[in-house]
């Protein structure tokens, strides 16, 4: 077809052929719940030795909701999030207390009757992927990087890194904004940031899919940031795929300003938005590993390898407002 | 693609065109629905008077015939006693006893009309012999009101110079008379027997077809008088009367109104022969009212006769042979795949988000029950209210299933709530909707309940037009009673929707939702934000 003639030639991956010749084909079914279910997958990071959050505590059933204001006296800020939960729903993140009362990084003030029904929600199968019942899990809120305070409002960034087979292929920085209500997520008006992979630069950003040099609340650049421990995060990405054995993720690591890089989760199907970010189609770049076996590689020798094969992502040019509708 | 899933898919279409030309053009079945021989409902409805005294109320019932066929027969007395008294050919239903206060004799039955050629009246017919005198003597005498002997009658023959040796030309020439020289009236102005209609020269359809029976009679041709109604879709029907001829050994129909010769000029309704009133003993008389409309028997049933009594395999192995309540079930779940066909196409090929899978499937099946107009507004009401409701609920902070259970029992009271009032104010479409599948409906609401708070009105209400629009598409597809039928008796050709899904569902390229969400990259570059 001749309208997606230029979609083609860029090389952007569509959901159907992300399917089909992606997940399907590079992710058997049956390690999904290594990384759908967090629990397990942060106890499988604890084995091959890759950092994540602290892990509070898991509340399993209803029964054990009323030991949770004595669980959580021990702690004045933390995240409560489900463990099988999708696209970052169902996530509280609790800044501090104001006596008894918990506070959001927004400001609004939750008593622990509300705390409780809410974890009553995820322990419900609210916010997980099949609407089963699911475990709520209470994790360490990890501090933002210092680098980022003047680059994200409200939340913390993070850094999705796209995985196949073992290599790091497209890598964005997601910046949660005033708009996203300080969440990490594209659809609602957080800012993605393109990452050239060889230097761990931003490149490019867009937000709700127009392209940003500043951030809307801070006014700071968020093109040209340079992120540090940059080999670390690649190094965690690419070993999510040794610990998973899954072909095709994405990997959400976090910069936390105490303990450095660490995985927030992984995602046996992750999004093709991060194309947009970047300005740069997936498909070429994985086709250039779709018939090499990376399996005998070891992780410094993937990375040299993604640095030596991946071109650099170059620096298009912003269109003005409207002479594109035009053109 | 995989060329094993295509050969796969061109096999399926190959076999499903097969067996379908096979049907048709070794069995006979037919693609489309012809329409087949017509049925009608038809309803006497005669109001009664309360009296203190016994009373008889006394009606014509129609009887079967070369061009009817009448069956299903059922009356309701109004607690009066009934019977059917048969009386010179014709079939009088009485009812005896003492009515109630506003009480209504009803009668209905169902008449199969049985469509006759028009012959052509034959040239010359001799004058009237001996012995076909006596044999039709009931059809040559002089009644009160049909007074072939009068004076009046037989000056008129004179002056029209009606030949009686050969009939069909005395027959012409008097039909024609009465016809066109006869005005016709409402037939209430006066008396209406033949000889005050000759003199007046104008009467109603049961004045003038007196007045030509009173004619022909004279001129030796034995006729008679017939009541009826002509079938009109939706129709009040109201009894008109025409003429029967004893010619050549058989009846001709001759309608004094319309002026037809040999054959009615539309489909008929035959009650009774004779000139009496239809009803009688009811007062006032005139008040009864008979209703009909139109029962087209379908192709369908048609099949259903001819398959049951067939011994070949394919017929055997329709589904034709279920018994009639399976039957129903599947006309309706046939469609199903068509339905689903529709979704695979919006959610692969375009990328219109929907809440769940197969919600658009249900709401197009509901609304093919209540009618699209009905079932919209009334899953947009349900869906409303519930989330009001659900709203509200939020502050109760309800663990999870005892609240969608509050919920799924709101949506149904809702429900329950709209139907009244529809029926209050006479909407008895609204009352099917009821099939609308009440727990989707709850998950739709709890969903929408949380993608408003999660994913912001924007993109909650993305998914309510994508779900409406492919609904209404699926409904679209799945409301075509031909296509029903087709399905139906083409079962196979859902061979051809698994091919298309098979193909479907290897489908690599992007989807038309895809071309908006990229388009910074046939563009060459994003627009600058601010």
């Amino acid at each position: 077809m001749r309208w997606f003639q230029k979609l083609r030639q860029a090389g952007v991956l569509g959901i159907n052929a992300r399917n089909a010749r992606f997940i399907f084909r590079h992710n058997p079914r049956r390690l999904f719940p290594l990384v759908d279910d967090k629990i397990r997958c942060k106890a499988l990071c604890a084995e091959y030795g890759i950092p994540t959050p602290e892990l509070y505590g898991i509340v399993e059933a209803h029964g054990d909701l009323r030991r949770l204001g004595d669980f959580l006296a021990g702690h004045d800020e933390f995240v409560i999030k489900p463990a099988r939960g999708a696209m970052g729903n169902g996530v509280l993140v609790i800044e501090g207390r104001d006596g008894p009362l918990f506070r959001k990084p927004s400001g609004a003030r939750l008593d622990e009757r509300a705390v409780k029904h809410y974890v009553s929600g995820i322990l419900s199968g609210l916010y997980s992927l099949s609407g089963t019942a699911d475990r709520a899990m209470i994790e360490y809120r990890v501090q933002r990087h210092p680098l980022f305070d003047e680059l994200s409002s409200g939340g913390v960034p993070d850094i999705r890194v796209i995985v196949f087979k073992g290599v790091p292929v497209l890598v964005m920085l997601r910046l949660p904004t005033n708009k996203s209500d300080g969440r990490a997520n594209l659809h609602q008006g957080a800012i993605a940031a393109g990452i050239d992979l060889a230097t761990g630069t931003t490149h490019f950003a867009v937000q709700a899919y127009q392209l940003v040099e500043r951030h809307p609340d801070t006014g700071a650049r968020v093109i040209g940031v340079t992120i540090p421990h940059w080999e670390e995060i690649l190094r965690i990405a690419a070993r999510t795929h040794d610990m998973t054995g899954l072909g095709y993720i994405g990997v959400d690591v976090v910069l936390d300003a105490v303990n450095g890089p660490m995985l927030l989760e992984a995602n046996a199907r992750p999004g093709l938005a991060i194309q947009i970010a970047n300005f740069q189609g997936l498909l070429h770049r994985l086709k250039k590993f779709e018939r090499v076996d990376t399996s005998r590689l070891d992780v410094d020798a993937r990375l040299e390898f993604a640095r030596r094969v991946l071109p650099p992502t170059p620096r298009p040019q912003a269109l003005p407002p409207r002479e594109v509708a035009a053109g | 693609m995989s060329p094993r899933i295509v050969a796969t898919a061109i096999a399926f279409v190959l076999l499903a065109l097969g067996l379908i030309t096979y049907k048709v053009v070794a069995l006979g079945y037919e693609v489309w629905p012809q329409p087949a021989p017509d049925r009608w409902s038809v309803q006497v409805e005669i109001p009664l008077e309360a009296r203190e005294e016994e009373s008889t109320v006394s009606f014509f019932l129609p009887v079967d015939g070369p061009t009817q066929r009448i069956y299903d027969e059922r009356v309701d007395a109004a607690g009066m006693g009934f019977f059917i008294r048969p009386e010179n050919g014709n079939r009088i239903g009485m009812a005896v006893g003492r009515p109630d206060e506003r009480a209504m004799l009803s009668y209905r039955f169902s008449v199969r009309t049985v469509p006759r050629p028009a012959d052509p009246l034959p040239e010359e017919i001799p004058a009237l012999g001996e012995g076909e005198a006596r044999h039709f003597a009931g059809l040559l005498a002089s009644t009160p009101t049909i007074q072939s002997d009068s004076e009046v009658v037989a000056s008129l023959l004179q002056e029209l110079a009606i030949d009686p040796t050969n009939r069909a030309r005395a027959l012409r020439d008097i039909h024609a008379f009465i016809v066109k020289d006869v005005e016709t009236t409402e037939g209430k102005e006066g008396p209406q027997d033949a000889v005050s209609v000759l003199r007046a020269e104008r009467g109603g359809s049961l004045g003038k077809a007196r007045a030509a029976v009173a004619m022909l009679r004279a001129a030796g041709i034995p006729a008679r008088v017939v009541a009826g109604v002509p079938l009109v879709d939706w129709g009040r029907g109201e009894v008109h009367h025409w003429v029967e001829v004893r010619l050549d050994g058989r009846f001709w129909p001759l309608d004094p109104i319309g002026g037809s010769l040999g054959f009615l000029p539309e489909e008929r309704l035959r009650l009774h022969v004779g000139d009496d009133p239809t009803v009688q003993g009811a007062s006032p008389t005139s008040n009864y009212r008979i209703s009909m409309l139109r029962e087209r028997e379908t192709q369908y049933q048609l099949y259903r006769r001819r398959i049951s009594d067939s011994d070949r395999l394919l017929d055997k192995l329709s589904l034709y042979t279920l018994p009639v309540h399976a039957q129903l079930v599947f006309r309706v779940l046939l469609l199903v795949p068509l339905g689903a066909l529709v979704v695979a196409v919006f959610r692969n090929l375009i990328g219109v988000p929907t809440f769940g899978t197969f919600m658009p499937i249900l709401i197009a099946l509901s609304l093919r029950e209540s009618g699209m107009l009905w079932g919209l507004l009334l899953l947009g009401t349900v869906i409303c209210l519930g989330w009001f409701g659900r709203h509200l609920l939020d502050r109760a902070q309800l663990l999870m299933v005892p609240r969608l259970s509050f919920l799924l029992t709101l949506v149904i009271l809702i429900i329950a709530g709209v139907m009244v009032l529809a029926e209050h104010a006479g909407l008895h479409r609204a009352i099917s909707s009821a099939a609308l599948p009440i727990v989707i409906l709850t998950m739709t609401i709890e969903r929408l309940a949380i993608a408003l708070q999660e994913e912001g009105p924007e993109n909650a209400a993305k998914m309510v037009i994508g779900t409406l629009v492919v609904s209404v598409c699926g409904f679209l597809v799945m409301a075509s009673d031909q296509l029903q039928h087709f399905v139906f008796t083409f079962p196979e050709i859902h061979l051809v929707t698994l091919a298309v899904l098979l193909l479907l569902g290897r489908y690599t390229g992007y989807r038309l939702s895809e071309w908006a969400r990229f388009r910074a990259f046939h563009q060459g570059g994003l627009e600058r934000g601010g």
